[in-house]
């Protein structure tokens, strides 16, 4: 059969003028219309782009406080969806997170230098892997739907800042920045609580370690708020 | 902190089961129930049920038990509907109350009604509420071509306009209806029989969104002296079950009681220009039996109602590739759209099949339409408007032949159409058209003649056959639909249609090709595209023939 096809085609071609004139409008293959792709915001697999914000939560740490005007934070980056079953998955983003925190020091609190200025703030720039279990619930035809994330993170500072805003001696207000302060640690972990509704999701992010390392010249060790909350959005 | 705390609970809120939310209670039996079919129904559904040998009362006729309902009203927040068809009332309670529900005797069961608020229909996203007072010249040729594609000048000729024919239009709002000039006809003749806003439970609909306005329009609207749609002479019962902004899915439960509703009132047709698909369901949930809304569009096609819906606007969306609900229901007339500037399938309108694999969309209409809104006239898109003009068809066509059972009729308008015996997933059998009914349809001589076996053709086109070049096919038609002008003329070139049907009936694969040449014309199947015992069907201008591929 395939060579009786060979040979009409060859005869068609060897005989008749080529047929060119004919300009496909429409063309579809049903088979493949109406195979339902694994790929989807319900379906196996999933991979969407998210943006976030989030801020200071209030609960302060041992000698520094935060202040929630001057703390915020922007992230952004790719995740990846794996679902197992209409109600559980697991997700995994790659992110970069930009951290900041305003604070004031209790009194007493010479860290991280003995001055009392007005204002300052940290600044951390982090490259974040998160893991996340997802439950699922409610009904969503072929959207994410009603979730909760439960999951952790490990963020690796790649940059870091301490800036501040002070009076100096003729009573002139000056700013000064302190890039990669070696009290600073290289990496830090989370554990993190999301509750979504298809593409946004409310946030809330608890760090687990110390930004700041132990040094011998301070008798206790200060750290910054371990909580922040915020938003998600995701496309 | 206290700001902090106070958002994330608001947004946690959102997020929330709701404590109050919608239930359906559905109920164990009807015992007791008194029941007058003549006394409960219009005259207009006795006639309808008589005509068509179905019967005047089965029990999902009788109304629920009034002792059961006035006990569960008792127990719950609000009742917002009920259900005659599923015996069931649907309520609103929060957890505890249900809880106490089940505990009575006669409850079967009880099950959430999903209450998030999701997106914004597809269907009203399409939908402009711009307004002009006059129409341009190339917008009466438009509007004057959304009746004519369908040959409704054959219906005018011999008076045909539906009258004594009912129609249910189920919609989000009906505003301007009671004012608009386009429906002083209906309004000066009482043929605005009922209306019920089933959401906020009155009988006032010229409120709200003007989506129904202007698929009222299409059934039977009038400007000036030409008819926006065919029945201009039919009755109406205009029924609200939508919200306008969200899409609860208690709106099919809302569509179920106004389905019921037109039954009782005496629908022949229901229009509506509705549908429920990813938001709420997965594809595969798309079987004609899964949702409420196609189980109660089914029951109305039982009760002897011909049930037309639009196809939908999913066609973009790659991850949806099939109808959605209500028109997944085999015994719905689904509408697809087409595009009047080349006559094809207009490049929104959802493709078929039903994931049970049923013909979908069953037919073709214009979804490209000129419809009257809230204040005044404009262009507008969506098959929200292919499937009320073919409503007001389907009425001209019944009043033609009232001897035809609903599902008699609906093979009828299928067989009617354009591209009949030829179909796809995307046009269904294309446009219905009037000659048919009317006989007046045209006979069709032979328009080619194929040579070739085994999924090789050559196809040479009748001499007088289309306006395109009378040689052999040397050159590439690049631009098909250049100098496209309305009122049929599609520039040089015609369409020539074919598809691969396994013998299920179910099509594997369908093409069009724009040709402007008339010899040697080459069809090449890919052999793994087909099967021996598959039948290719080649369709081109009226005329078709069917191959067994071997």
């Amino acid at each position: 059969m395939k060579i009786l096809r060979a040979g009409i085609c060859l005869m068609i071609l060897l005989f008749t003028e080529t047929a060119q004139s004919q300009t496909v409008i429409l063309e579809r293959n049903v088979t493949q219309d109406t195979t339902v792709s694994n790929f989807g915001p319900n379906r196996r697999h999933y991979l969407t782009v998210f943006y976030g914000l989030d801020t200071y939560a209030g609960i302060d740490q041992n000698g520094l406080e935060g202040v929630f005007n001057s703390s915020f934070g922007v992230n952004f980056g790719l995740r990846y969806k794996l679902q197992y079953s209409e109600h559980i998955a697991n997700v995994f983003d790659l992110s970069y997170h930009w951290q900041s925190y305003g604070f004031k020091r209790k009194a007493n609190v010479v860290f991280p230098d003995s001055l009392k200025p007005n204002h300052e703030s940290f600044n951390f720039h982090m490259l974040c892997l998160s893991a996340f279990f997802r439950i699922n619930y409610g009904h969503r035809g072929e959207n994410i739907g009603k979730y909760i994330d439960v999951g952790a993170s490990g963020g690796l500072i790649m940059a870091n800042s301490y800036s501040m805003n002070n009076i100096d001696e003729n009573g002139k207000s000056f700013n000064k920045q302190t890039f990669e302060p070696s009290y600073v640690r290289d990496f830090v972990s989370f554990v993190n609580l999301k509750a979504g509704f298809n593409g946004f999701a409310v946030t809330a992010q608890y760090r687990l370690d110390n930004f700041f390392k132990p040094a011998s010249y301070m008798p206790v060790t200060y750290e910054l708020p371990r909580l922040r909350a915020g938003i998600e959005f995701s496309f | 902190m206290i700001r902090i705390l106070l958002v994330l609970c608001v947004l946690a809120n959102t997020l929330a089961v709701h404590a109050q939310q919608t239930y359906a209670v559905y109920l164990t039996d009807k015992q007791g129930v008194v029941f007058d079919p003549y006394a409960f129904f219009d005259a207009k559904a006795i006639e309808r049920r008589t005509a068509h040998h179905i019967p005047l009362s089965d029990s999902t006729d009788m109304p629920l038990n009034t002792a059961y309902v006035s006990k569960i009203s008792t127990l719950v927040k609000e009742v917002k509907a009920e259900s005659r068809w599923l015996n069931a009332l649907f309520v609103e309670a929060d957890s505890a109350q249900v809880s106490h529900i089940n505990t009575l005797s006669f409850v079967k069961a009880t099950a959430p009604v999903n209450p998030a608020p999701v997106f914004l229909t597809r269907v009203q996203k399409l939908f402009d509420d711009k307004a002009l007072a006059k129409l341009s010249q190339a917008e009466l040729d438009l509007l004057r071509y959304q009746t004519s594609r369908m040959q409704a000048s054959f219906f005018k000729q011999k008076g045909i306009d539906g009258k004594g024919m009912r129609i249910a239009v189920f919609d989000v709002g009906f505003p301007g209806v009671d004012k608009l000039p386009y429906f002083k006809h209906l309004r000066d003749s009482n043929r605005i029989v009922r209306t019920i806003d089933i959401v906020k439970k009155n009988d006032f609909v010229y409120a709200s969104n003007s989506h129904g306005t202007a698929t009222l329009s299409c059934i039977a609207g009038r400007y000036e002296d030409i008819d926006i749609g065919m029945a201009t002479g039919a009755e109406f019962l205009l029924a609200r079950t939508e919200l306008a902004t969200w899409e609860p899915k208690s709106e099919e439960y809302y569509w179920l009681a106004a389905a019921e509703w037109a039954d009782r009132f005496g629908a022949n047709i229901i229009s509506s220009s509705l549908g429920y698909g990813l938001n709420r369901y997965k594809t595969k949930e798309m079987n004609g039996h899964h949702s409420i809304a196609a189980y109660a569009a089914t029951m109305a096609a039982k009760k002897g109602i011909l049930v037309v819906s639009s196809a939908g606007n999913e066609y973009e969306d790659h991850n949806w590739r099939f109808i959605i609900t209500p028109s997944d229901a085999d015994s719905v007339l689904c509408v697809g759209g087409t595009d009047p500037y080349n006559d094809m399938h207009i490049d929104f309108s959802s493709m078929g099949p039903s994931s049970s694999m049923h013909i979908k969309p069953n037919v073709s209409a214009p979804g490209h339409v000129i419809t009257a809104n809230a204040t005044g006239i404009g262009e507008n898109f969506g098959t929200s408007f292919s499937c009320p003009l073919t409503a007001g068809f389907a009425a001209c066509a019944w009043q033609m032949n009232r001897q035809y059972t609903n599902m008699q009729l609906f093979s009828e308008i299928e067989k009617s159409a354009h591209l009949y015996p030829y179909f796809d997933y995307v046009h269904g059998y294309g446009i219905p058209q009037a000659s048919y009914f009317t006989g007046e349809k045209m006979k069709v001589d032979t328009t080619f003649d194929i040579k070739g076996f085994s999924g090789v053709y050559v196809i040479d086109i009748r001499p007088g056959v289309g306006n395109i070049l009378d040689t052999a096919c040397v050159e590439v038609n690049k631009t098909p639909f250049e100098d496209i002008e309305l009122k049929g003329d599609f520039g040089k070139g015609i369409n020539l249609y074919y598809h691969v049907q396994s013998p299920n009936g179910v099509l594997k694969s369908y093409k069009v090709l724009r040709i402007n040449c008339r010899k040697n014309l080459q069809l090449v199947l890919d052999e793994k595209d087909f099967a021996s015992g598959d039948k290719l069907l080649i369709h081109l201008e009226g005329y078709t023939q069917t191959i067994e591929l071997k």
